[in-house]
């Protein structure tokens, strides 16, 4: 067998290297039985070091089966940025339920070591390898809870899904690599012929692996069972920082590989978009249980994004990643709230305002932010993918989103009515810790300060 | 706490709040001056209105965090701030050049380098006025609200200067990305502001209210985004000097149009208005009626007559009898309302309409009586709602067969409510009669059938202004209304220079008109020449 002569630059990995290190150690700390704050105060510490880290060192290794560049980096940032707002949340929540954090926290961790190698990667074994590594952190995650009975079966439910979506991918990838011979991006870009009847098989099944990952409609039907059964930051964090991986590898391998093929997946892309949007929207509207409608809203969110992917230009690209920066800002936030109330019935929420009147305002922005009414930054990113959508000519796309937009509006703003203009009910019983308002402020920052001031654009 | 603890508190406040009342006028008269002399000097390099946008904020925030048992104190700042801000927006009055269609007072910085996106701020004849306007119905909000809004004070105050920001920013923009953001931004603090402290049913009209403008605005998005695209370019002046293909011209009409129409609202797209203005609160209605619907026809008139003027021309018709429709419509159901706010929310469908019937008549007297009948319709049905809320103040009710009499007990209530009718429906010497005989002079130049249908409802708005006036003033005084009354009386010196600034407007613009048409007279005419020069009338 003939070896690679190219230099393999361990170095490009620094960042992933450390990472593993890190996971592992905090595992093996774990045993120690130190303080809770240690453990998180040092992940957090670390995951914001990595973010430095991340940045020194752009480049290739193993002859480009594996690429740091601008775009990647990028999306490593927001990885970790979503990861310590989730360790935040994750924090006072199992706190509260007496959770060692030592076992969940380590598990995050690797998880997104594998959304950071999976937004590296660029050759289908290590996609995988990476993919795996991301989703089979997360089942654990899901089932953290160990005697209840619903985080147990949504982690069940997730588990089995999973498994098949990765099978179903495996098989589409299989089937690339029998109709190309090779599994390296940069090799396949060159031999992949149009109209190959066994590669747009593997192409489609390579889709819908991904689509059942990132809960496109048909593919949703775990996305709400196993958002509303899993501990509310573990469902914070899955429905946030995977996607932003998965999204932003899916749109690589779509756009820079199959280009050839751009007829064929964007046309597929486009049913299950609108789909998704009319679906995630319209099942949101009737939910009492907000974490239900979180997980309706965030598949219709997908459908939004995906908008970002049809158009199949570099520009759409970039608008799908600013969008997930921003998605992960506002969603998470939402989330952080309904750990602070404590309370899963939206009837619940009423009057809010009158015992936490700071949580209110913020839990408005998010939700103003959710629906893109400007001047959130939720806005600045929407309009953002409508733009690259209506250059690329689907102005007709744009309309549709529009309406499922006007849509999304009525039970987001359920949730600020509820909240404002109803009397309470029942004075809830907040749990107010140092971690989660940390949380909520840098969210409420993230999605507001970056509406006006939308540096993060590229 | 013991009772002569109670007391003693109260004197001290009552202390304190002479002294506060004292030291903030004075604060703000000296702010004031040092402002307006620093106008002076710096030749107007002041960048003024991001000042008038931005101070508010600041404002809003600062209430914000003050300790919310401080309610006087709040509402102090509150007052203050918006003087303030008025005081601020009396440069564009005194040093506005009339003689030119230029914009002025520009300010440009670029914002989104990404997308070529600028912070571009300027205002011409057509919009200096209604960002005076807004300044003035501000603080008339908050002196209004003084005793009518008893909970979440705070916030309350924090929204109302908000939506000014927002307001303001609309007439200012001049890219049309901003202008989107804060057409869009205004949205927000007026949901919460009819949904929260509005009447019975207030969450529903708020968000039939935010549902019905988001619908029309996101359409306007999509044509944004089309022109976005299509030129590469959000500046509005430039996106004026294009010439667009028909077909386009039509389509991006129509987003524009569902935007601009749910806000003016032209019928049949007005139904959120009657709910919105009844259910909000006095200030929110003040608000909604003096400026908001305001931003729509403004909208016409910035980007749907000179950007596509082919459309427009051959839309003209269409608009004119939708106008009419309004107008007609609105009048006849303001003969069967049995509330009083409700019937002021429909008189304004139907004054709205003899707005866009003045403006669709694409001539230089329906434009200047379209904007001057604007700025008199904010005027004086903004002082129709104060002068319910100070009704329902009292009295806790809106029906209009609720009241009687109310003149014998409120002599000087009753003079002003006289010259807001009256203004209201158009009699010669206030401020209606030049606007509508404008809008009906240049309608009866594009269509006479137009103008001659609309000028019918003057009729019918005299019937029905009168005929409530009647109800409400005279006849029997109603013995549950005096039982209400008791403890309140007349108007009080709030009230009344809540009132008198609006009156003396009335008047003033009815005997001098020029005061303010002056303002737009050259911008007019260059709209006008523009939509010629591209060819559209002939």
């Amino acid at each position: 067998m003939r070896i690679p002569s190219v230099p393999l630059e361990f170095k490009v990995l620094m960042p992933e290297i450390l990472f593993t290190a890190f996971a592992s150690f905090i595992l093996l700390v774990g045993l120690l039985k130190l303080r809770r704050e240690i453990i998180l105060w040092l992940s957090i510490l670390f995951s914001l070091a990595l973010i430095f880290i991340v940045i020194q060192y752009p480049g290739d290794a193993f002859g480009g089966m594996f690429s740091n560049d601008f775009l990647a980096i990028y999306l490593k940032i927001i990885i970790l940025v979503g990861l310590v707002l989730s360790l935040l949340l994750l924090s006072s929540y199992l706190k509260e339920r007496l959770i060692a954090l030592y076992e969940a926290v380590p598990v995050a961790l690797f998880s997104s070591l594998g959304m950071m190698l999976l937004v590296s990667a660029r050759e289908f074994i290590s996609f995988f390898v990476s993919l795996e590594l991301m989703s089979l952190s997360i089942y654990v995650l899901v089932g953290i809870r160990r005697y209840d009975i619903r985080s147990n079966e949504a982690a069940v439910k997730y588990f089995m899904l999973g498994g098949f979506s990765s099978a179903l991918m495996l098989f589409g990838i299989a089937l690339i690599y029998g109709a190309t011979n090779t599994t390296e991006f940069s090799a396949l870009v060159k031999v992949l012929s149009t109209n190959s009847m066994l590669t747009l098989a593997g192409l489609v099944l390579f889709i819908v692996g991904l689509c059942f990952k990132i809960a496109l409609v048909p593919f949703h039907m775990w996305a709400p069972d196993v958002y509303e059964g899993a501990p509310t930051p573990v469902t914070a964090f899955i429905s946030t920082v995977p996607k932003i991986a998965i999204l932003g590898a899916f749109g690589r391998i779509l756009i820079d590989i199959f280009d050839k093929y751009y007829a064929d997946w964007s046309s597929f892309l486009i049913v299950l978009s609108v789909l998704t949007m009319a679906v995630g929207n319209l099942f949101a509207l009737p939910q009492r249980n907000i974490k239900r409608m979180l997980a309706y809203s965030s598949i219709a969110h997908a459908g939004y994004v995906t908008v970002g992917l049809i158009v199949g230009t570099q520009a759409g690209y970039n608008a799908v990643v600013a969008y997930m920066l921003i998605y992960t800002f506002m969603n998470i936030g939402a989330f952080a709230i309904v750990i602070a109330f404590n309370e899963e019935d939206i009837e619940n929420y009423k009057g809010l305002h009158k015992f936490h009147p700071a949580f209110s305002l913020a839990m408005l922005i998010f939700m103003f932010s959710l629906t893109g009414v400007p001047p959130t930054a939720g806005f600045i990113v929407k309009f953002n993918i409508f733009l690259q959508a209506v250059k690329s000519g689907f102005t007709w796309l744009v309309v549709v989103a529009v309406i499922f937009t006007v849509i999304s509006a009525y039970y987001y703003l359920r949730v600020v009515m509820y909240m404002y203009m109803k009397d309470p009910i029942k004075k809830p019983l907040v749990i107010v810790s140092k971690d989660l308002e940390i949380a909520i402020l840098v969210c409420v920052l993230g999605s507001t300060v970056l509406g006006i001031i939308p540096v993060f654009l590229i | 706490m013991h009772s002569e603890e109670v007391v003693y508190n109260g004197k001290i406040r009552l202390e304190l709040k002479k002294n506060l009342i004292i030291s903030l006028l004075v604060g703000v008269f000296i702010g004031g001056t040092i402002v307006l002399s620093g106008y002076a000097i710096n030749g107007l390099k002041f960048p003024i209105l991001s000042t008038l946008i931005f101070f508010p904020v600041i404002g809003a925030a600062f209430i914000a965090i003050l300790p919310k048992e401080k309610e006087e104190l709040i509402k102090f700042s509150a007052l203050v701030i918006s003087i303030f801000e008025l005081i601020l927006s009396l440069p564009l009055y005194l040093s506005f050049d009339k003689t030119t269609s230029q914009m002025q007072f520009r300010e440009e910085y670029l914002w989104i380098p990404q997308w070529g996106i600028k912070y571009s701020l300027g205002v011409d004849g057509i919009s200096v006025l209604f960002v005076l306007l807004s300044s003035l119905l501000t603080v008339l909000c908050v002196t209004v609200s003084w005793r009518e809004i008893d909970k979440k004070i705070k916030e309350f105050y924090a929204s109302i200067l908000l939506t000014h920001t927002a307001m303001i920013g609309v007439f200012m923009s001049l890219d049309i990305f901003l202008f989107y953001i804060f057409w869009e931004a205004m949205l927000i603090p007026m949901y919460l502001i009819v949904g929260i402290w509005g009447g019975p049913r207030r969450i529903y009209s708020a968000i039939k209210f935010f549902i019905y403008t988001f619908v029309g605005s996101l359409f306007m998005l999509v044509g944004i985004l089309v022109l976005f695209f299509y030129t590469g370019s959000s500046d509005i002046l430039h996106l004026m000097r294009i010439h667009y293909p028909y077909k386009m011209q039509l389509w991006l009409f129509w987003a524009f149009f569902a935007a601009f129409a749910v806000k003016v609202p032209m019928w049949p797209l007005h139904t959120w208005l009657p709910d919105a203005h009844t259910e909000a609160p006095t200030a929110g209605s003040v608000i909604l009626a003096g400026i908001l619907i305001k931003m729509g026809a403004y909208g016409f008139l910035r980007f749907n007559l000179p950007m596509f003027p082919e459309a427009t021309v051959n839309m003209k018709p269409f608009m004119m009898i939708l106008s009419v429709i309004a107008i007609i419509y609105g009048a006849l159901i303001c003969l069967i309302q049995k509330d009083l706010k409700r019937l002021i929310a429909y008189s304004s469908v139907s004054h709205m309409g003899f707005v866009t019937l003045g403006i669709f008549a694409l001539n230089q007297q329906g434009i200047q009586g379209g904007i001057l009948q604007m700025l008199n319709h904010g005027v004086v049905t903004g002082a129709l709602f104060l002068c319910v809320g100070m009704l329902y103040e009292r009295a806790h009710t809106r029906l209009i067969a609720h009241y009687g009499g109310v003149a014998t007990v409120m002599p000087a209530y009753s003079a002003f409510f006289m010259t807001f009718t009256l203004a209201s429906l158009g009699l010669p010497g206030t401020n209606g009669f030049i606007g509508e005989f404008l809008i009906l002079l240049g309608a009866f130049k594009a269509w006479k059938l137009m103008s001659v249908l609309a000028a019918t409802a003057l009729i019918i708005g005299a019937a029905y202004m009168l005929w409530l006036y009647q109800r409400v003033f005279f006849e029997k005084t109603n013995p549950e209304f005096l039982r209400h009354i008791h403890g309140y009386g007349d108007l009080n010196s709030r009230e009344i220079l809540t009132l008198l600034p609006l009156a003396l407007a009335v008047v003033w613009i009815g005997f001098y008109p020029n005061a303010l048409l002056g303002f737009m007279d050259v911008s007019v005419k260059e709209l006008i020449n523009h939509i010629v020069h591209i060819g559209a009338i002939r």
